[in-house]
């Protein structure tokens, strides 16, 4: 169906609409759990990384997206649900986002949804958004730290058929109206309002995120992680779009980049004649 | 449709205030080498408005085949517009290739596109390479930088994200000859958002700079940073930073170089206090 000329497949039901406006808003942070990119090993013979090498985190971005999540909780109410897909261990980086400050915690966890492309993973994560139904913002991280492609929030906006707003550096405005935000684009800062629901991608610029206390942290040890499969999501979706399956591109070969040896060259003699040497060096580079 | 009845090589031709981003003319450039190994055409598609001599420009670049969005409401960047109407047109041409920048604007598009046509979208590549059977395999950064994936497409159109400031243009020749196809729209009124206004970011355009004075951890603290600024002035450049010290505050973010700020690739790089790690 078609309603304000965004493609609403199914959509329109399950988004807050007009009558539903002074309800808190509901919002959907998504949230990945990555290697510390810090500390983690690459085999440079095998190409291949040593996960074991490294503790896992909440993705740093993803971080900024809940803190960005809890602000509008703080001013408008309502209520934050975190959605994740990965490993089981993955359990740790939501109970993480419910310590600060997160009301819900999904995990999508299965073997059929690995070896997913963004194609895939956002298929995925549009899939348990549809059957959680109502929101009104959902808010992700620009990018991961491990993936790096930035791509799956905008997938999850299309698979959803919602406006998104990438880059989002600042949410000026949030009211029952909707979202202003301020987003970069290259050199140009937008100022871009989101009418009523949609997602947004968000920077570091964002916000500083917040530490949880002790208290809220002992609270989520305590706290229900929601733990769902295929089988959770299949009603109403393809099971052949998830995992290896539904992703059209493959990684085949990992190689780690050569570094390019530093060639040091010194410049001798007094200083002003090492400094002519030396300037007459950067203006040949300079000429090229 | 089977993989054979794709063809030709597209790209999508980037535009802010009527100019062509630089990034689409490097697109041209690869795109038309692809094009040429594969043997077909080279086209692209630009929307925007009342652009005139600039269209000519990217014919002058390498491109075959302009399709044109002539449109009022295409006029500046909207992600569901821009979408609607360049799926439409991929549906229509059916190319083997679709590039983009990977820019802001083409790394916020580009995934919407690709999930429209139930295609695969690799980010951000570095290189592109046509292998025996004539698919791509791309290359591109993961883990920050640590590591080179190398990637296939079973879909089509391919479709890609090519990093900025990576790929060779072609020279420009204002005697080629192309054809320039003009579109009919389809206009979205209420595409979901709304730019309420623009504003350059600053002066800085890190990515574009000659010149970069750039600081590290060994700066003791942010006023070090006028020492830099004032050797930059001096010969023309910027100031650039390194991650910790943007994520410190000492400096906005729009100075950070490397993986996670912006991608430079200067003729001259002074690093002050920087120890050449990996990330920087």
């Amino acid at each position: 169906m078609k309603q304000n000329g965004i493609e609403l497949e199914g959509i329109a039901m399950i988004h807050n609409s007009g009558e539903a406006a002074n309800e808190r808003p509901k919002i959907i942070v998504l949230l990945k759990q990555v290697p510390d990119i810090e500390e983690v090993k690459f085999d440079t013979e095998k190409g291949t990384l040593d996960r074991s090498s490294a503790k896992a985190e909440p993705n740093p971005f993803d971080l900024n997206a809940l803190e960005a999540g809890v602000q509008i909780k703080e001013k408008l109410g309502g209520t934050i649900t975190v959605v994740s897909m990965g490993p089981p261990q993955a359990e740790s980086a939501l109970r993480d986002a419910l310590a600060r400050g997160a009301d819900r915690a999904i995990l999508l966890t299965d073997k059929k949804f690995g070896g997913a492309d963004t194609l895939a993973t956002s298929y995925t994560l549009a899939s348990a958004i549809k059957k959680l139904g109502n929101f009104d913002l959902i808010i992700c991280g620009e990018k991961t730290v491990d993936g790096d492609t930035g791509q799956v929030g905008p997938e999850v906006a299309e698979h959803l058929g919602i406006p998104h707003v990438a880059y989002v550096s600042e949410i000026k405005k949030c009211d029952k109206e909707g979202f202003v935000t301020v987003s970069q684009m290259g050199e140009y800062r937008y100022l871009t309002e989101l009418k009523s629901f949609g997602l947004i991608t968000v920077t570091k610029d964002i916000n500083e995120p917040r530490l949880p206390s002790l208290r809220d942290k002992l609270k989520a040890r305590k706290s229900e992680i929601e733990i769902w499969s295929v089988d959770d999501l299949t009603n109403g979706a393809d099971r052949n779009k998830f995992g290896i399956m539904g992703s059209p591109t493959s990684v085949y070969k990992i190689t780690i980049p050569s570094v390019e040896g530093r060639r040091g060259k010194i410049f001798r003699g007094t200083p002003d004649e090492a400094t002519k040497k030396f300037v007459e060096e950067l203006e040949k580079i300079l000429k090229v | 449709m089977t993989m054979g009845e794709y063809k030709g090589v597209m790209t999508f031709a980037e535009q802010e205030d009527g100019k062509i981003h630089p990034v689409s003319y490097e697109l041209l450039g690869k795109g038309g080498d692809i094009a040429d190994k594969l043997g077909v055409k080279l086209s692209c598609v630009l929307l925007g408005f009342q652009m005139k001599n600039e269209v000519n420009e990217l014919i002058y670049h390498g491109a075959d085949k302009i399709f044109f969005h002539d449109h009022p409401s295409l006029k500046e960047f909207d992600t569901i517009r821009y979408k609607q109407n360049i799926v439409n047109l991929v549906k229509e041409e059916n190319p083997e290739i679709f590039l983009l920048g990977a820019t802001h604007l083409g790394r916020s598009l580009g995934p919407r596109i690709a999930v429209a046509l139930k295609t695969g979208l690799t980010a951000d590549c570095i290189d592109l390479k046509v292998d025996e059977e004539g698919n791509l395999i791309q290359i591109r950064p993961a883990f920050s930088g640590n590591i080179l994936a190398h990637i296939k497409t079973k879909t089509r159109p391919q479709m890609y994200t090519v990093r900025y400031k990576l790929m060779e243009k072609r020279e420009r020749d204002p005697t080629r000859k192309g054809e320039i196809i003009m579109k009919d729209s389809e206009v979205i009124e209420n595409s979901g958002t709304k730019n309420l206004k623009k504003e350059k970011a600053g002066e800085v355009n890190i990515t574009g700079a000659d010149i970069i004075v750039s600081g590290g951890r060994g700066l003791k603290k942010p006023d070090d940073f006028k020492i830099l600024r004032e050797l930059a002035d001096i010969l023309g450049g910027v100031v650039g930073s390194s991650r910790p010290l943007v994520d410190e505050g000492w400096i906005g973010r729009e100075h950070q170089v490397g993986f996670s700020g912006n991608t430079v690739k200067p003729k001259l790089y002074f690093a002050c206090g920087i120890s050449g790690a990996p990330q920087t």
